[in-house]
């Protein structure tokens, strides 16, 4: 279990996580989601040791993690994949999800090159392996960027926001993968994000944050028929008709 | 596969490569000086690309820009100069010019947290420091201050040249591993993209450190090497800004993060250095330094590039 208790972080005035209280379970799927600039990527960034917390603590395998630097976080198994896609641009595909298995969390099966190969076929990147990560489109990056994270064997997958300017069956197939991805491979997922028609897809529970910290935790059908979210998501015009 | 470990299969061809190049600069420093007899000039291209190839372990892997990279190969000349007056015995001084620029190493490490300019300005800060502390009066009984050290009790150009020459294989094997082991991968990574480097379970502080220290040792080796050979010396001879010039332009000029670049770079330009030293004494630096310049305009990336480009080659 991931446990956070009373995590802050301020930017100057504004708090973006404010008071935060959430607990991760091992082997779950669930998603997180809120208006923009409602804290998800700094919830992501202060567990996975990008931003330092101002106050408040994070507890995995009955240690404080909130004090360790993020490369020994990232051993620990937790891992994660940007908003923007960060994959290294002057490695290629392959090289880029080898890094990801330097550390690998699991140690133990399969060599390090074979997991590479069956993470590159996983996610459809074996005919790109040997392309420079620059040369490739955003969802290729963000595929690129996922097999780093995924090829370390984490226990908990921080995923944000791989949705945006997806078309249809586009977000049919990535909802398939992340599923499919927090089954086989004995994960917890947090998808974060705000594309609603992919939450819906996932088909698991849901936290909503806002103003820095979750307000409701629910299903699909219970978050979009609550008035408070549809206001937070659509004004108070909407909620009332 | 462990960090160091060297895949052959995936980089077979590389590995020859590797071994073809060794041979053919046995060949040419065994040979070359038979046929233009002029042991001054292929003992310091020697030295000189002992120094770029260290160079690059910094630059071409890590992106560090060390100004005063200079620092490294004085402190190595002084740490083998004060091993030999002290009767240390020379395979002990030698060391002792590697042990003391590792030490120079270890003080700058701090600096790795500055990057891009300010790291280049406060590394020349710190060359300045070194070249203050050694070139101090009151010091001279350590360093012999100002009035410059002697080591021609063992001056023996033969074993300098061989000495150089094993150095030289040393380094390229070095690089070689860096180039193609997973530490190196680690290296290109952390470059690229140090955040996302740290997330992958990479300790940033640590590889940097790893890849700057050794550079730090081969740079100090191929000072003590220098010493050894031009016998004596005074500070400002070996604490010379030059040797950071020399070192940054020939990498750069050959293909930074190569093994063969800092190679080429080092034996084209310095031979050309000398040609215009020869026939223009008087404006050999000033016509050096236009020269340099147009290259760099011509060639921003370095010969890397061209072979890249019309050779389709992809320079080890
Ligand atoms: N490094 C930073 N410096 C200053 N302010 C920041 C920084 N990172 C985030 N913020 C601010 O903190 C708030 C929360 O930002 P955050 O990126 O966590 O939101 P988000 O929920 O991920 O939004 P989105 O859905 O748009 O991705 C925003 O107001 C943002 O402007
Ligand atoms: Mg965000």
């Amino acid at each position: 279990m991931l446990e956070l208790r009373g995590i802050r972080k301020n930017f100057g005035k504004l708090a973006a996580l404010n008071d935060v209280n959430l607990e991760f379970k091992e082997n779950e799927l669930i998603a997180i989601i809120g208006p923009n600039g409602a804290g998800k990527t700094t919830l992501i960034n202060v567990i996975t040791g990008v931003l330092k917390e101002d106050s408040g603590t994070i507890r995995y395998l009955h240690k404080e993690i909130n004090v360790l630097p993020a490369y020994l976080r990232a051993r620990l198994g937790i891992n994660r994949t940007f908003q923007i896609p960060k994959p290294f641009s002057n490695l290629t595909v392959i090289e880029n999800v080898r890094i990801g298995a330097l550390f690998s969390n699991d140690k133990k099966g399969q060599t390090m090159e074979e997991e590479v190969e069956r993470v590159l076929s996983l996610l459809r990147l074996k005919s790109l392996a040997d392309k420079p990560a620059k040369e490739l489109n955003t969802e290729q990056k963000k595929l690129v960027d996922l097999g780093r994270a995924l090829v370390s064997r984490p226990k908990f997958l921080f995923m944000d926001e791989m949705g945006a300017g997806l078309a249809e069956e586009e977000i049919l197939t990535l909802s398939n993968l992340i599923r499919g991805i927090q089954k086989d491979e004995g994960v917890s997922v947090v998808y974060v994000g705000h594309v609603m028609k992919l939450v819906k897809q996932l088909q698991c529970p849901i936290a909503v944050f806002s103003e820095g910290s979750p307000i409701f935790q629910g299903s699909y059908d219970e978050v979009t028929s609550n008035p408070a979210i549809i206001k937070l998501y659509l004004g108070e015009r909407y909620a009332q008709s | 596969m462990g960090l160091w470990e060297v895949d052959c299969v995936r980089f077979s061809k590389q590995l020859r490569t590797s071994i073809i190049l060794i041979a053919l600069l046995l060949v040419f420093y065994l040979v070359a000086p038979y046929l233009y007899p002029n042991r001054s000039f292929f003992e310091t291209l020697l030295v000189l690309t002992i120094l770029s190839l260290s160079f690059n372990i910094v630059y071409g892997f890590t992106g560090y820009m060390p100004f005063g990279y200079a620092a490294f190969f004085a402190i190595g000349a002084y740490g083998f100069g004060i091993g030999i007056v002290r009767h240390f015995g020379l395979v002990s001084s030698f060391l002792l010019g590697g042990l003391a620029s590792l030490a120079l190493g270890l003080i700058f490490v701090p600096m790795l947290r500055l990057r891009g300019a300010y790291f280049a300005i406060a590394n020349l800060a710190g060359f300045e420091g070194a070249y203050y502390i050694i070139s101090n009066q009151s010091l001279t009984f350590i360093t012999r201050g100002p009035y410059g050290i002697s080591v021609s009790s063992v001056y023996n150009p033969n074993i300098t040249y061989a000495v150089s020459l094993l150095l030289l294989v040393i380094v390229i094997v070095v690089t070689y591993i860096v180039r193609t082991s997973n530490f190196g991968l680690a290296l290109r990574a952390i470059k690229d993209d140090p955040l996302v480097a740290s997330i992958s379970g990479i300790n940033v502080g640590l590889y940097r450190g790893v890849a700057w220290l050794s550079s730090a040792i081969f740079a100090g080796l191929a000072g003590g090497a220098y010493g050894w050979y031009i016998s004596f010396f005074y500070p400002s001879t070996v604490f010379s800004i030059n040797y950071s010039l020399f070192a940054i332009l020939f990498t750069i000029f050959g293909g930074p993060g190569t093994i063969i670049g800092p190679i080429i770079g080092t034996t084209t330009l310095y031979s050309l250095y000398q040609a215009v030293g020869l026939s223009y004494p008087l404006y050999s630096t000033l016509a050096f330094g236009a020269l340099v310049v147009v290259l760099i305009i011509v060639l921003p990336e370095g010969l890397k590039k061209i072979f890249r480009k019309y050779l389709k080659w992809e320079m080890l």
